[in-house]
Formats: structure tokens, C-alpha cells, sequence
């Protein structure tokens, strides 16, 4: 009681200090629901996020494992999955072409929106944003709550439509009209479209109220001292995720309402002299390619909003646990500002074969070969930071490490693919497959991984076990790479067929379908011991006992073992330098809470001399 | 109990197993040893794991190549050879740099893996570094847009007004190709139009006429018509639906009724829409009687007339070192035509024609010889009797490359490569679509609305039954 009292003196104090006003929460006494339901605490609230995307990334994987037994194993009686699946599953065992796709537009959907969007921003803007910028707590409790409520509604929604006697969307995640718009076009679009929409707009509410919290609360509720130059990465990155998505979002809802409008109204806003079904529809004067660059408006940032949360997460878990300033602080910002800028005008390169005019892809083929220019300075950066560390390889360390080779390995796809001309062959086909899903999916979950096991302590006051996280790392690692790297070599095969064997151009990849698919299943497996250790750990794994485990110099870890509500019980400490004060002056790490010493130069103010000419002035200083 | 559930219950048990083991060695190094030297053992192991993943992983990018190198496509047209050039600069650049970096950030963490006391720098920026890993990239870059660019232009330049054209529809789930026949021009056509015997729409009289007649009924034709069919239908729909509800109240006490309840509820389903497609074919019939005005046919007479003789073949053909224009059609969903080996692939839009245009290098028979000698093709093909290489029978496949719903895998088609040659006596074996389906259309003076036809006796078919056709229409609901 006396601990929560003094919280809410402080918080008394604090709303002088910063003229911000507080609830008086805390004189009511917490309960179940209040405290771990409808909390306004954001580090109940990050991990609601984190736990309904863990959820849903089990279910998205196990899709995944559903539609590569079928591309491993076309000809496998899979009748033992009928009572799961009912009438998916033909006569003959097998699933039903429409299913399949069904299968492939949700695991885009689940993974891309609710587990690498809700489950990694979510999760990590909420918990690390005030810990790390030193606030009690998000500017708006309430709104937070609501963005949780708001995304767990969407999520129901979209699990309701499994249960659909049409079965869920099955046009893919990007929900192209008219194949989307259309009832009789496909199974999944007869009621399962209107699940997807609706479920999508209230993500989409979800996403802006949260993020125009983060970017409130990191524009003005900063603590004493903590300039925007010394804030962690982990805090620009998420700011700037969160600006990408107010900017983008709104635009998928204008696209989704109008698509709802054309399938419930008889508008015409994407369709234009369709012949279908045996009649010519009345429907005239859309177009479906309004559609893709409303859709890819968002959906180009989208992979942004994915991969800069992960790349702020693996900056800071590098300098950690490599002893070592991130090389390159100001560089890193600067190019996370020009990933952003630049995320919203290359989203026309998803669309180079639509028929659009070849002048326009050439603009969109020059902005996206520049966004690769930002993205190669952060990955030598990072590699620099290791050079001459003293690196602590446990798993968020060889998770971050992961999340840079990965990185590499699908950036590089990604010049490919933004060069029109090489993309006229690569269009569509498993290439791309591979390419994003080392890139954005493969990446953005290494560095989730890296943030889980970097944070557990704080957030549970426990640590997971190592030598399970060491498994799970080499597991997902070598699977990912034995999945994603020899798929680039079905360069020519179209996605989204339930089976090639139509095709005689198409039919010598059996057996690499089949190994891609055993190291599918094997790496589902390995995520489950993640699963399991994330759960058990919650309450069984060894206790954190130190306040600041990993040596590391943010606000964070200068809280209790277990914060409460409001974060820290005193005073809230105010920030003398940047974050990122390791090996200096002959001291492992200096915490930003420290104060410059008498011969101290803080990072960034010394102009043009160069770091060498500090390191001998420093020398010279120690003499 | 079956093999997927055995499997599942083994991957418990091996987890089980691995956790219990996993926590023990956790407990053991706890006990022994300190917290560096536990930092010191794992970072080493991890580290000389890491750096030997490396080495097997850059040695397998290699063997991959190799190992892959039959399945690599040769290119058979034209451009196809600008973007093999522009796959090959771009690979080369993409490997030095994905090889590079992989090796040093796996050594680094091997090299400078946790030892107690080890000297660290706090070397935290260099501006000079920096500019230099901005500007090579940017430069790099820039020299692939710049050739990337020119490729691109070269490929999607607007070929001359009268190049050889060829216009392709995709629906669900297949392809239709349509040549200009002798005239060389494309006659026009109209999604309104479409009905079995005129899949394309093409605009004639006559089959503005037969649509007309189709939708309206029509009594020189012996048809009810589309429209009279539904209202009918929307009549007799409440009785059936009543007297199935009887027969399943009827029947549940002895019976299990599931698959009358299936039927009640398709029946109210077409109840419920029976009006909308009522009312679409009446506005099909309107825009019909208000584009096709006796003036239209007067001022559109080129247009229509070149319609008449233009063919619909069963496999694409073109002939060889020829430039081709395609113009990409789609009448119901989005749709991508995608030539495997042409490296030709251009979305096919409902309401916007779009355009690709190749020319094929290499003929079918040639390409048969360039697989003959590949050991993938080696093999006959699985369920072939008469032990053919599949080599032997190699034709140039067309897919479909964007989703189009439950039949997207099955929509191949075939192009046929021939020397000019064979192209020319093709031809000449290809009727006019007209030809296939005037027997159907039962209209007086056919012979002086379609002058150019005169060569062209009419051919009585009795493939199609207009009759059956409308009704299965009505029947079809969704």
C-alpha cells in the first residue's frame, strides 16, 4: 500500500512538472478484471498484445502446415484431418482447391496484421515506449486499452469467419476486386469477404488509436534530459512505425468501405463490364486497379511498419550484448527517416504487371532502388557494432544476429524485384515467395525473438530458459534458410496453385516441394518449444534477481524487478546522456541516469573530429 | 488412432524429453559454474556454430547453382535475353555483397564471442566509413536502374500500328485467343453480347439480334428467353419450397432429412436472388436496345465487319522471329497471362485492355531439341504407356499468374512456336468463329449482312441446344 501511495504522490509531482494530467486510478483497489482484463497499465497491455499474437501466430503457422502438405505431399490421404476440417477435406482425402486458398489468404492475413503488426508493435511500442522515454504510462490509458479491445474484436471477427459455411476470404491477403468483389466469383467471397473487410476496419481503428499514442507520448512525455537524440532506437524506430501507420492505414479503410460498399450497395467503384456466371453484370465505370494502389498504399508501408520495429529491437539487443555503442546513431536515425519518407512512394512496384503505364513503374523502379541505399547503411552499421566487441552470444543475441543475416539475404532479393524488367519474370512467382518471407517474415520474427528474450526479465521479473531459446534459435535459423533459400530456384513457378501438376514446365520440383516441406513442419515444431517456454517461464523459470541483468544503460531497467502501475516508485530519473555509453572510459556501460563527468564530451557534440580523435584525448586524459 | 495423430503425439513427447533434459543442464551449469563462465561457454559454442553455419551456408549457395541448373528456363524469346542479362549483373552484384556480409557479421561473432576482460573500443561512429557505405551502394544502384531502365523501356515500348495482333481473354478458368483472319484487323466487341454461341461478344447484327432474342424470347427462334425463363422460375419457386418443407415435416420422425434441408435451403437462396438476376438481364437488354441504335451499325460498319472473319483457335500459334502484340482481355476477374518461357506475363483486367508484345526466337520443334539433351526430361512422363520422353512432347505452356479463384492452377494453355511455313498452312486450316455458330442462328438474309462471308457456306451444327442453354442458366442460380 505505502509503495502505491508514493506512486501517487509522484504522479502528483509529475503532473506538475510536465503540466499533464493524471487519474486518480490508484486510490481504487485493483482488481482481476481491472488489473489484467480491462488494464490501462501499457505493460499489461503490451503483453495482452503479446500473448493474442502468440496465439494467433500458432494458428497462422498451422495453416501454413495444412497448405504445405498439400504442396509436399499432393498425393497424402490426409482423411485424418476430417474431423478438423469436415467438408474441406474431398472424398479422396484431399483439400479442397478452395480451401487452399482460403488456407493461403489467412495465413497472409493472421501474420502480416496480427502478429507481426498487433503482435510486434503492439507489443513493444506499449512496453517499451514510456519505460524508455521515462513515463508513468501511455498519454491516453484509456485509448490504449481501447487499441487492445479494438484488435481483440477484429481478431474475433476474422475467427468467426473460419466457422463460415463458405468458409473464411479466399482471394489472398492482398484481396484483389474483382475476384473479392464479387459473390459468385469464389467460395470465400460470398460472406467470408465481409468478415475480412469488417474485421480489417476495426484493426485498422485499433492501429491508429495506438498509434497516436505512441507518437504522443514520445513527442511529449519524455522525461527531464531525454532529447530526442538520446532517446534508444527502439523508441525512434517504433515513432516512426506508428507516424507510417496514421499516414497509411486510413487509406486500406477508404479501400475496404468502398469494397463493402460494392459488394453490399451495387456500387461500381472497382468494377467495370464483368461477364460472370453466365450474365453481364450492369456494374460499370470502376476500376480494380484503384483498388491495388489504395490497397498497396498501405500495403507497401505495411511491410515497414513490420521490419522498423524489429531493426529498432535488434539495435539496441546488438549494443547490449556486444559491449559496444551502435555504430552509427545519428546514421541509424536518419536512415529509419528516409525508410519512412520513402515508404510511401514505392508502393507501385507490386503493380508493375498490372497494364499500368510503363513511364510511372519507371519512377516507382528508381524510388525503390534508393530505399535499398538507407537499408544497406543500417546493415553495415549493425555488423560494424560487432567489430571489436565483446559479444554475449545467448538467444536474443544470435536472434539479432539472425535478424541481420536474414535481412541481408532478402534485401538483396528485393533489388530483383524492384527492377521492372527483371520483375516481368519474377512477378508472382515463388521468388517473391522467398523474398519476402526471409525479408519481412522470417526477419521481423527473428527480431520479436531478440525482443522476447531480451525484455522477458523486465516484463515477467523471470528469465526464459537459455538453453531451450538456444534450441529454437538454431531450429528456426537452419529451417528458414533450408525453406526459404532453395525457393528462389522455382523462380519461374506461380504461387498460389494448390499443385503444378498440370504443368510439365513445372514439374521438377517434387522433391524439393517435399524437402521445403519437411523443414516447414520440423521449424512449426520449433516454434512450439518457444511456445512452451515462453509459458512456462511466465511462472516457473528462474528468477531475475539483479535489477538490470544484461548490463544495459536505459531507463528501463532502472524500475523495480515487478513495476507497478506508474512504472517507478520515486521520482521518475532524469537523462544525462545517450543510450548508448558502453566501453567508455575504461567502464563497461555508463546508464543514461549518470551525469557527464568533468572531461566528458557527450555523443554527437563534437563536430567534426571524429570519434579516433576522442579516443586519444580520452587515452591522453587516463595518463 | 492414425499416422498424423502418432506423429503429433511423438513431437509432444520429444518436447516433453528436450525440456526436461534442457532444464537440468540449465540446473547443473547453475551450480557449477559462474555467471562468466557459463557467458564464456555458450558464446563459444554458439560462436564456432555460427561461423560453421556460415561456411556450409556459402558452400551450399554454390552447390545450388549447380544443382539447379537443369530447371533453369532457356529463354526463347527476344526480350527474354535483355532480363537473363539483367538477372545475371544484378546476381552478381546481390552474391559479393550477401557474401561478404554474411561472412563478416558470422565472423565477427565468432572472433569477438564473450571473454571476461576482453578490450572492447567504444568506436561509435566515423563519418568517413559512413559516406563510403552510402555512396557505393547509391552508385551501384544507380548503374542497375540505369541498365534496368533501358531494358524495361525496350520492353514496353508501343510496337507499330500494324503489328501482327492477337487478342487474349482470360475467365474462369481458361483462355480464349482471337486472330483478325484474312482482313488482319480485330473486329469489335461488347461484354453485353456474350452468350454461348458468341463467347466473346463479338458486335454483328445478327448477334445482337440472337442476344436480344436470348434475353427476350422470341418466337421465330423457338426460344421462351432468358428473362421469361426466370420470371417462371420465380413463380413455381414458393410451391416447390412448400411442399419440401412438408416433406420434411412430414418425414421427421423416421427419417434423417439432411439432404432435403439442403435442398430447401438452395431453393430459398435462388428465391432470394431470382429478382436480381431478373433485373440484370432486363438492364442487359436495355443497354443492349440503347447502344445498338440503326445508326450504330451504320457508323460502326468497319469495325463490325472485321469481325466476322477473325478465328478463336483451341492452341495459340505465331510464327517465329515475328514481333507479336497481345492485347489482354478478362471478363470476369483479374487474370494474368503468363507465357513460361517467353518470360512474357502481363494482368489481364476486367474493362481495360492491356499489352505485351514479344518476339518468339525459338520454335517449338527447336526447344524440343534444347530439352532433349536436359536429363530432367529425360524421364516419360508418369502414366505414359508408350515410354515417350516427356522431351518429345515439350510444348510452350501458358498459365495463369495471378489468383483467380478455385480453378486458378488449371488454366493452361498452349503456344505453339511454328517457322513461317507452318504458321501459313495453320492458317489456312483455322475457320471464322462466325462459321461454327451461323447454323444456330436461324436469321433470314445472313448472306447480305455478312458480305465478306461469301466464300463461307453456313454449316448447320447441332452442338448447341439454345434451349437447354437458357434454362440451365435459370437453373444455375449463383
Amino acid at each position: 500500500m505505502s509503495l502505491e501511495t508514493t506512486v501517487h504522490e509522484h504522479q502528483h509531482v509529475e503532473t506538475h512538472v510536465h503540466g499533464h494530467e493524471h487519474h486518480d486510478e490508484h486510490h481504487h483497489k485493483e482488481t482481476f478484471i481491472t488489473k489484467y482484463i480491462f488494464s490501462q497499465d501499457h505493460k499489461t497491455i503490451s503483453k495482452q498484445f503479446l500473448i493474442t499474437g502468440i496465439i494467433w501466430a500458432v494458428i497462422g503457422g498451422l495453416l501454413s502446415v495444412l497448405f504445405r502438405i498439400q504442396l509436399g505431399f499432393p498425393d497424402a490421404n490426409i482423411m485424418w484431418l476430417k474431423p478438423l476440417l469436415g467438408k474441406w477435406i474431398t472424398a479422396e482425402g484431399q483439400l479442397a482447391p478452395e480451401f487452399y486458398n482460403a488456407l493461403i489468404t489467412m495465413h497472409g492475413t493472421i501474420l502480416v496484421f496480427f502478429v507481426l503488426t498487433a503482435g510486434l508493435s503492439g507489443t513493444f511500442a506499449n512496453y517499451l515506449i514510456p519505460l524508455m522515454c521515462g513515463a508513468r504510462d501511455m498519454a491516453s490509458g484509456f485509448l490504449n486499452m481501447l487499441s487492445y479491445w479494438f484488435f481483440f474484436l477484429s481478431s474475433i471477427v476474422m475467427g468467426i469467419s473460419f466457422f463460415l459455411a463458405t468458409g473464411p476470404a479466399s482471394g489472398g491477403w492482398t484481396a484483389y476486386p474483382p475476384l473479392n468483389d464479387l459473390h459468385q466469383a469464389a467460395t470465400g467471397s460470398i460472406a467470408g469477404v465481409d468478415y475480412w473487410l469488417v474485421s480489417m476496419a476495426l484493426f485498422i481503428v485499433s492501429v491508429l488509436l495506438g498509434g497516436l499514442n505512441y507518437v504522443t507520448t514520445v513527442i511529449n512525455m519524455r522525461t527531464k534530459g531525454m532529447k530526442m537524440f538520446r532517446l534508444p532506437l527502439p523508441v525512434w524506430a517504433l515513432l516512426l512505425t506508428a507516424v507510417i501507420g496514421i499516414l497509411s492505414f486510413p487509406v486500406l479503410l477508404s479501400a475496404a468501405v468502398l469494397m463493402l460498399f460494392d459488394r453490399n450497395l451495387d456500387t461500381s467503384f472497382y468494377l467495370d463490364q464483368i461477364y460472370i456466371g453466365g450474365e453481364a453484370l450492369a456494374n460499370s465505370g470502376g476500376s480494380p486497379i484503384l483498388y491495388q494502389h489504395l490497397f498497396w498504399f498501405l500495403g507497401h508501408p505495411e511491410v515497414y511498419i513490420i521490419i522498423l520495429p524489429a531493426m529498432g529491437i535488434v539495435s539496441e539487443v546488438l549494443a547490449v550484448h556486444s559491449r559496444k555503442p551502435i555504430f552509427g546513431y545519428t546514421a541509424m536515425i536518419y536512415s529509419l527517416l528516409a525508410i519512412t519518407v520513402l515508404s510511401f512512394i514505392v508502393w507501385a512496384h507490386h503493380m508493375f504487371m498490372t497494364g499500368m503505364n510503363p513511364f510511372i513503374g519507371s519512377i516507382f523502379v528508381i524510388f525503390t532502388l534508393i530505399i535499398a541505399v538507407p537499408s544497406a547503411v543500417k546493415v553495415f552499421n549493425w555488423i560494424t557494432t560487432l567489430w571489436k566487441g565483446n559479444i554475449r552470444l545467448n538467444p536474443q543475441m544470435l536472434f539479432a544476429i539472425g535478424f541481420v543475416s536474414m535481412f541481408i539475404s532478402g534485401g538483396v532479393t528485393g533489388i530483383f524485384l524492384g527492377n521492372s524488367a527483371i520483375d516481368v519474370e519474377l512477378h508472382d512467382t515463388y521468388f517473391i515467395v522467398a523474398h519476402f518471407h526471409l525479408v519481412m517474415g522470417v526477419a521481423a520474427f527473428f527480431g520479436m525473438f531478440a525482443g522476447i528474450y531480451h525484455w522477458f526479465p523486465k516484463m515477467f521479473g523471470r528469465f526464459m530458459n537459455p538453453t531451450l531459446g538456444f534450441i529454437h534459435f538454431w531450429g528456426t535459423i537452419i529451417c528458414a534458410y533450408l525453406i526459404f533459400f532453395p525457393m528462389h530456384f522455382e523462380y519461374m513457378l506461380p504461387r498460389r496453385y494448390p499443385t503444378h501438376a498440370g504443368f510439365e514446365t513445372f514439374g521438377m520440383f517434387g522433391e524439393l516441394n517435399q524437402f521445403i516441406s519437411v523443414f516447414a513442419f520440423i521449424s512449426f515444431a520449433c516454434q512450439l518449444i518457444f511456445v512452451f517456454n515462453f509459458f512456462y517461464s511466465i511462472w516457473y523459470g528462474r528468477k531475475a534477481r539483479e535489477l538490470n541483468p544484461w548490463g544495459a544503460t536505459t531507463l528501463e531497467w532502472t524500475t523495480p524487478l515487478r513495476p507497478k502501475h506508474g512504472n517507478w516508485p520515486g521520482e521518475i530519473p532524469e537523462v544525462h546522456r545517450w543510450a548508448y555509453d558502453y566501453s567508455k572510459h575504461g567502464r563497461d556501460f555508463i546508464p543514461q541516469t549518470e551525469p557527464l563527468s568533468q572531461y566528458e564530451i557527450e555523443h554527437g557534440e563534437h563536430g567534426d573530429e571524429g570519434d579516433s580523435a576522442i579516443i586519444q584525448k580520452e587515452k591522453k586524459d587516463d595518463h | 488412432m492414425s499416422i498424423g495423430w502418432l506423429i503429433f503425439i511423438a513431437v509432444v513427447l520429444i518436447i516433453i524429453v528436450l525440456f526436461q533434459v534442457t532444464r537440468t543442464l540449465d540446473l547443473v551449469s547453475q551450480l557449477r559454474g559462474n555467471d562468466d563462465e557459463r557467458e564464456e561457454h555458450n558464446s563459444k559454442v554458439n560462436g564456432i556454430a555460427l561461423f560453421i553455419f556460415m561456411v556450409l551456408g556459402v558452400y551450399a549457395y554454390f552447390w545450388c547453382f549447380g544443382h539447379f541448373k537443369n530447371s533453369n528456363l532457356p529463354p526463347a524469346s527476344e526480350h527474354g535475353y535483355l532480363i537473363e542479362d539483367m538477372i545475371l549483373w544484378t546476381l552478381i552484384v546481390c552474391s559479393i555483397v550477401f557474401i561478404i556480409c554474411n561472412i563478416l557479421l558470422f565472423t565477427f561473432s565468432l572472433i569477438y564471442r564473450y571473454k571476461k576482460g576482453r578490450e572492447t573500443v567504444h568506436f561509435a561512429h566515423s563519418n568517413k566509413l559512413e559516406f563510403i557505405w552510402t555512396i557505393i551502394p547509391t552508385i551501384v544502384l544507380t548503374g542497375l536502374v540505369i541498365f534496368g531502365l533501358q531494358a524495361w523501356t525496350k520492353i514496353m515500348s508501343m510496337p507499330d500500328e500494324d503489328t501482327f495482333t492477337v487478342e487474349v481473354t482470360g475467365q474462369q478458368f481458361f483462355w480464349t485467343t482471337r486472330y483478325p483472319g484474312a482482313d488482319g484487323k480485330l473486329g469489335a466487341r461488347d461484354y453485353n453480347l456474350i452468350c454461348p454461341d458468341n463467347p466473346l461478344g463479338i458486335i454483328t447484327k445478327e448477334f445482337v439480334e440472337h442476344r436480344i432474342n436470348l434475353l427476350q424470347g422470341n418466337a421465330k427462334l423457338d426460344v421462351k428467353g432468358e428473362i421469361k425463363v426466370l420470371e417462371e422460375r420465380k413463380e413455381i419457386l414458393p410451391g416447390l419450397i412448400d411442399s419440401i418443407q412438408q416433406l420434411i415435416e412430414m418425414r421427421q420422425n423416421r427419417y434423417r432429412s439432411e439432404d432435403l434441408k439442403d435442398e430447401l435451403d438452395e431453393l430459398e437462396d435462388e428465391l432470394d436472388d431470382i429478382d436480381s438476376h431478373i433485373i440484370t438481364r432486363v438492364k442487359n437488354l436495355d443497354r443492349i436496345n440503347t447502344i445498338y441504335t440503326p445508326e450504330y451499325f451504320v457508323s460502326h460498319q468497319d469495325e463490325i465487319t472485321w469481325g466476322y472473319d477473325d478465328f478463336m483457335p483451341s492452341e495459340m500459334h505465331v510464327p517465329v522471329n515475328e514481333e507479336v502484340l497481345l492485347k489482354i482481355q478478362a471478363l470476369d476477374v483479374l487474370h494474368n497471362f503468363y507465357i513460361v518461357h517467353m518470360k512474357v506475363k502481363m494482368d489481364a483486367v476486367p474493362g481495360m485492355p492491356t499489352f505485351f508484345k514479344f518476339t518468339p526466337i525459338t520454335t517449338t520443334a527447336e526447344m524440343r531439341e534444347v530439352y532433349s539433351k536436359n536429363p530432367l526430361w529425360q524421364q516419360p512422363k508418369e502414366g505414359d504407356e508408350t515410354k515417350t520422353p516427356k522431351w518429345k512432347n515439350f510444348q510452350y505452356e501458358i498459365a495463369c499468374a495471378e489468383l483467380c479463384g478455385t480453378g486458378h492452377s488449371a488454366m493452361k494453355y498452349i503456344l505453339v512456336v511454328d517457322t513461317e511455313a507452318e504458321y501459313e498452312e495453320w492458317v489456312t486450316t483455322q475457320k471464322p468463329a462466325w462459321n461454327n455458330v451461323v447454323g444456330n442462328l436461324k436469321i433470314e438474309g445472313l448472306s447480305e449482312l455478312a458480305p465478306k462471308l461469301k466464300s463461307v457456306e453456313p454449316v448447320a451444327t447441332d452442338s448447341i441446344n439454345l434451349v437447354t442453354d437458357t434454362s440451365t442458366i435459370a437453373s444455375k442460380g449463383n
